[in-house]
């Protein structure tokens, strides 16, 4: 069994997939409502998001897909300064072989436990 | 809720996954306040269609529904549509990067809002009614000449360009 990728591969691997418009949105309700009720479209927070991605903040992964078998799950906590985007938002990549998407983005809900790594 | 139809859509691996495509109307809050307008959802085949936990925006078009809200909401509200923001600016033969530095917005804001890609806030909407009002631009621009002059080089802006368009006197 391989090794599980450092999360820095990860996170280049996103940052590429994003380049290379390969990233796609696969959001949920809960995650548009949020940005609804800011005035904000998804595109562009994507954007925000993949550029913040590589400072430090704290993740969690890989997991299995609940039923996108054939993604891998990672998660992280994105402490945002922006004027848009305040504080600590949660974000979801599903990555597969050949494509990566967003699934979730909105305010973090818990407080961070031992299941998160910062990087 | 009504359900619309039933699709399928390719996953990474080319496998068809099926989803079933719903309507409801709902009330939101966009920018803070209240809006009530019908969105529409795709629900992963398996999943209780009534547990909006498992909605997601359309995959085929995941915009529809931050369009149809931010329409609906500068009617409801009577906001300034992107359109209208710059037309207005380009009335006034502004750049971005000048009425971003007048209206004391970033200039990423307001490119934001001229592409659609962000709904102006209540604050911001003030500001860019002042684009429509040039006499009343004017003025503010008179009251803080001093401080747009110092602000305008860190906005890779000209001063007395800006001011000359404006046709105010240069000091």
């Amino acid at each position: 069994m391989n090794p599980d990728p450092p999360i820095t591969k990860i996170i280049q691997r996103i940052e590429h997939d994003y380049a290379q418009q390969h990233l796609s949105l696969y959001l949920h309700k809960k995650s548009t409502d949020f940005l609804r009720s800011r005035g904000l479209r998804a595109r562009t927070v994507l954007r925000l998001t993949v550029r913040q991605l590589p400072n430090s903040h704290d993740y969690r992964g890989p997991s299995l897909h609940h039923w996108l078998t054939e993604f891998t799950v990672y998660e992280f906590i994105e402490n945002i300064l922006d004027g848009d985007l305040n504080g600590d938002m949660y974000v979801k990549f599903d990555l597969s072989h050949t494509t990566s998407q967003l699934e979730s983005i909105h305010p973090r809900e818990k407080p961070l436990n031992n299941t998160w790594t910062r990087y | 809720m009504k359900i619309i139809d039933h699709v399928t859509a390719a996953d990474a691996m080319g496998n068809n996954l099926a989803y079933t495509v719903i309507e409801l109307t709902e009330t939101d809050q966009i920018g803070g306040d209240p809006l009530k307008n019908t969105h529409r959802y795709w629900v992963p085949a398996g999943s209780d269609i009534h547990d909006s936990e498992t909605y997601l925006e359309p995959l085929d078009a995941a915009n529809t529904n931050f369009t149809s809200d931010y329409q609906l909401y500068r009617e409801t509200y009577g906001f300034l549509f992107p359109a209208e923001i710059k037309a207005a600016r380009e009335q006034l033969g502004l750049t971005l990067r000048e009425a971003a530095l007048i209206l004391a917005m970033s200039f990423a804001t307001l490119s934001n809002i001229e592409n659609s890609l962000l709904l102006q806030s209540f604050d911001q909407e003030i500001k860019l009614r002042l684009l429509t009002q040039p006499n009343d631009l004017r003025n503010l621009i008179r009251q803080h000449r001093s401080l747009i002059r110092s602000r305008a080089p860190k906005n890779d802006v000209n001063a007395d360009k800006l001011f000359s368009k404006l046709n105010l006197a240069i000091d």
